[in-house]
């Protein structure tokens, strides 16, 4: 089980985050989140900016870890591990820079 | 002498049955690959007639070779086949075949299973092919987006056809995905930990696990949409509530990860084809193994990208845009691999070689367009135009055909034990290189010049005429390339040279098989040191044959293969698989006449055939296991391993594992089609709420609990002495099957009617979801207390007991999910 969340640990928080991103948008769009402001921002635009950064906070967490903790008896798989936990990392990061754009419900 | 003797004994155990018997009991994994890919093969045939029907079509201005009606079934049919019944069942077909031999073993993990999917897949098959012969082929597009193949647009059974036919092919395919990832982590020679698998493997596991995920989706799709036609239950409909981008959404969370599963065994034939053809290992191993997996969930996050034009908010279009565009870069690691590769190496121009390098072109534009088209203001342009035509058949033909061709005259003489002819070879690959430019290259053109696609005529003058035709000729000169491999393949297999065992100096596993393929693989099986085993041990082989290595005596009649630990490859047991069997066929016989009851709309006439398939289900689980426990056994090498019956962690509690995340996909995307219609649907809050039945709802969950809990006590009895677990698991079974009633009863007291509003249709087919479950769970507690009486479950053969808890914990967990979730929006206005 450790082999399979290191192995798949960052792809899967970025297939969970990117669908978290998509759901809040969905419903924050549904119940008029994209009207209502909290400051600068409307509370649409921080839920989904707050959610991406601490996203960005878990996964690169993950990735932190994972160079402490490599696999001392297979370094292929621990390659492989980081390949993932950075494609997962650059994933959430790219794939959720869009929460940064102005429109969000038109 | 003893060498002969063991091969003998060995083929009596593992052959097929002589004459028609053997057709329908065959089981072994060469055979079930070969049927996959020659039937696979003769659905391309029949495919690419249609695309010639096709473009013979759209050769000319108003042309009148077809009208509208039947131009509608040959374009649906030919999507259909080529991308469900032919691509998906060759990938499938090749890895069964390829994969035992290339990992060392003597079998799948489930052999039986695989001669199941076989038979759905033939099933389903021709099901679509009978009612096109008929003229009642599905004609409203290989996709078939709502409310176009609704009851109302679609009044006769087409639609009907590919729900059902596709459906049955589907089921084949999740059973595949399921022997594929279960047989690569566990059925492998001892010595291989995952990273000395061969390249393939990781693109099939890759793959198949994707199948297992990506594959429930459309399953759950063409569910819906089938109950809503048969009995007007509107989940699409958006006159009440339904939606139809609901459809949308189900059909491309499959469809693009479904690119993508053809993409990636394809470039697994290149990452094994071209160290070879090179002569030189693959540079970045790890880094392509990488890029695999990054790509494979990616892959999952693209689907909107096929809904550019629908309306979707800008903020999600963009989500979607920059995976599109990001997906390329996994894409591009593994490119740059290859060409390290053959930068490193000595590239000889042999026929496999040349098939790469047309894939390399003609990948790299599919690619390019692909990148072009994830932009959304370009999309939006070329949207539904012959560009994306153009673009699909780049990448599938360019990325899928090409590698495949380039595997099957790789390993051709594996196949057939012949060498084939070069010289017609080459015409064909020049044939085909030619013709499938000639054909895509120019319809970019025609749809950057606006011509829809899917029209079945156009008018003269619009600047459309002549790069159809271009097309059209392309298209002819493409099928002449096919015939000519064709030919070439039969004059191998009739007249070509025998082959030796490793023509290419090759030095995966595959190649130390003898020729021609025995039935078991290998005389005994190998201990792997290195990821290219043949170059490590230069006579392997021959060592193998002679007996040198695990498993090298005929034991009892049995089929005997190595199952390992899934990481280090460390022996773990040996794997007893079933021999040839009816009940694959039967079962999939019975299923088909369930699923033709439903197609001719015969409902109560689909309850006898389910049964069946539920008695012979039973039957199937209660064919194998043993009644003694056998202990350590020697395997050779002077080593010993338990049966897999006694292990830990045999491959059937890894099936059950996989079969059930294929399972919580399907729940997972109707919880998202339930959500996604109460965000997004118009008509909502429904006119009427559930109201939730407080004595009922109670009753359930205290049931599941109960259950649960019963269960336990079960195992823990079982684990210590197996009769006094006996009632304990009766009385669970019982449990459950009370659980069920209540859940029932609390759905239907609901007072939600479900050809109302697509939220009365949700709830229903929530509640229906998790008594079936519940039902499961009910019959495996009570197969496992058969089992115990009739002596097969022990303190060290708690296999069953074990899956069976899957089953009973997934059930109670969907159960009580299905409960909460149905009763929360009424939740206000309980009663008794």
């Amino acid at each position: 089980m450790a082999l399979v969340i290191k192995l798949l640990g960052g792809l899967s928080l970025w297939a969970g985050g990117f669908s978290l991103l998509y759901a809040l948008h969905g419903y924050g769009c549904a119940v008029n989140w994209g009207q209502r402001t909290f400051g600068p921002f409307t509370q649409l635009g921080l839920a989904l900016l707050v959610s991406w950064l601490a996203l960005l906070s878990i996964t690169g967490l993950f990735v932190y870890v994972l160079h402490r903790q490599p696999m001392p008896t297979d370094p292929m798989l621990t390659r492989v591990a980081l390949i993932g936990a950075w494609g997962g990392l650059i994933g959430m990061l790219l794939t959720g820079a869009p929460v940064v754009l102005p429109a969000r419900c038109l | 002498m003893r060498a002969l003797n063991l091969h003998s004994d060995l083929d009596v155990i593992w052959r097929s049955r002589p004459g028609w018997r053997g057709v329908l009991t065959n089981v072994n994994h060469s055979d079930v690959g070969l049927r996959f890919m020659i039937t696979a093969c003769v659905y391309f045939a029949i495919g690419g007639i249609l695309s010639m029907m096709i473009r013979a079509q759209l050769a000319t201005p108003r042309s009148a070779f077809v009208g509208p009606e039947i131009y509608n079934q040959l374009f649906t049919m030919h999507g259909s086949l080529m991308m469900f019944l032919f691509a998906i069942p060759f990938i499938e077909g090749l890895a069964m075949f390829m994969l035992p031999k290339m990992l060392g073993a003597r079998d799948l993990a489930f052999p039986r299973l695989s001669a199941f999917g076989w038979w759905c897949y033939f099933f389903g098959g021709l099901i679509l092919i009978v009612a096109m012969a008929f003229g009642v082929a599905p004609d409203s597009g290989w996709f078939m987006y709502t409310p176009l193949s609704s009851k109302t647009y679609t009044p006769g059974i087409n639609s009907d056809v590919w729900l059902i036919g596709i459906t049955f092919v589907e089921i084949s395919a999740v059973c595949a995905a399921v022997e594929l990832v279960v047989s690569i982590l566990k059925v492998r020679a001892p010595g291989m930990p995952l990273s000395r698998m061969p390249i393939f493997a990781w693109y099939i596991l890759v793959t198949a696990g994707m199948m297992a995920v990506g594959f429930p989706p459309l399953i759950l799709a063409s569910i819906l949409l089938e109950i809503e036609r048969a009995f007007g239950w509107p989940f699409f409909d958006p006159t009440r509530g339904g939606s139809p981008l609901l459809w949308q959404h189900l059909f491309w969370l499959f469809g693009h990860p479904e690119v993508y599963i053809i993409f990636l065994p394809a470039a697994g034939v290149v990452s094994t084809v071209l160290p070879v053809m090179v002569r030189h290992p693959l540079i970045g191993y790890s880094w392509v193994v990488g890029s695999v997996l990054v790509l494979g969930f990616f892959s999952f996050g693209l689907w909107v990208h096929h809904m550019f034009a629908t309306g979707i908010p800008h903020l999600a279009l963009a989500f979607f845009s920059a995976a599109s565009a990001l997906v390329a870069v996994p894409t591009v690691v593994q490119l740059f691999a290859w060409l390290a590769t053959m930068w490193a190496g000595k590239p000889l121009l042999r026929l496999p070689m040349l098939y790469i390098a047309g894939f390399f072109f003609n990948f790299l534009l599919g690619g390019l367009t692909g990148v072009m088209l994830a932009i959304v203001p370009f999309n939006w342009q070329v949207h539904d135009t012959a560009f994306v035509t153009a673009h699909l058949h780049y990448v599938l033909i360019g990325g899928f055909l090409f590698p495949m061709l380039a595997g099957l005259y790789y390993w051709l003489p594996r196949l057939t034990a012949r060498l084939s002819h070069q010289i017609l070879g080459r015409l064909g690959f020049w044939l085909v290189f030619t013709g499938f430019n000639a054909t895509f290259l120019v319809m970019h053109v025609t749809g950057l010049l606006g011509m829809p696609r899917r029209v079945y005529t156009y008018q003269a003058g619009l600047g459309w005429d002549w790069p159809n035709l271009v097309s059209s000729i392309g298209s002819f000169i493409l099928a002449f390339g096919f015939a000519a491999v064709l030919i070439d393949v039969l004059l191998a297999i009739f007249l070509g040279k025998r082959s030796p065992r490793n023509p290419w100096r090759a030095n995966t596993l595959e190649w130390a098989v003898p020729v021609p393929t025995p039935s078991y693989n290998f005389g005994s099986l190998p201990h792997v040191e290195s990821r290219e085993p043949l170059d490590s041990h230069g006579k392997l082989a021959v060592s193998l044959a002679e007996g040198e290595g695990y498993l090298s005596r005929a034991r009892d009649n049995m089929r005997e293969t190595m199952g390992v630990s899934s990481a280090s490859g460390a022996v773990s047991e040996v794997i007893v698989v079933p021999g040839n069997s009816w009940l694959p066929f039967l079962t999939a016989a019975a299923t088909g006449v369930f699923f033709l009851a439903i197609l001719f709309g015969f409902y109560l006439s689909a309850i006898p055939p389910m049964l069946i398939v539920v008695a012979l289900v039973w039957r199937w689980a209660a064919d194998i296991g043993a009644k003694t426990d056998l202990g350590p056994l020697d395997i050779g090498m002077g080593q010993r391993a338990l049966a897999h019956h006694e292990s830990p962690d045999p491959p059937g509690w890894w099936g059950s594992i996989l079969t059930l995340v294929a399972n919580a996909t399907f729940f997972m995307s109707l919880l998202f089609g339930f959500a996604f219609l109460a965000t997004v649907a118009s008509g909502w809050p429904p006119p009427v709420l559930f109201q939730p039945s407080l004595i009922a709802g109670a009753v359930v969950i205290l049931g599941v609990s109960i259950a649960w809990i019963s269960e336990v006590i079960a195992l823990r009895r079982a684990a210590q002495e197996a009769r006094s677990a006996m009632f304990s698991y009766f009385i669970s079974a019982s449990v459950m099957a009370l659980v069920v009633v209540a859940l029932a009863i609390f759905a239907w007291r609901g007072g939600v009617d479900p050809s109302a509003h697509a939220y009365g249709a949700t709830i229903v087919f929530l509640a229906a979801y998790g008594c079936v479950h519940g039902v499961i769970a009910t019959l495996m507690l009570a197969f496992v207390g058969s089992r115990i009486a009739s002596g097969y479950v022990s303190p060290a053969r708690l296999l069953e007991p074990r899956v069976a808890r899957h089953w009973l914990r997934y059930g109670c967990a969907v159960i009580a999910i299905v409960a909460v979730v149905i009763a929360l929006p009424g939740g206000a206005t309980w009663r008794w």
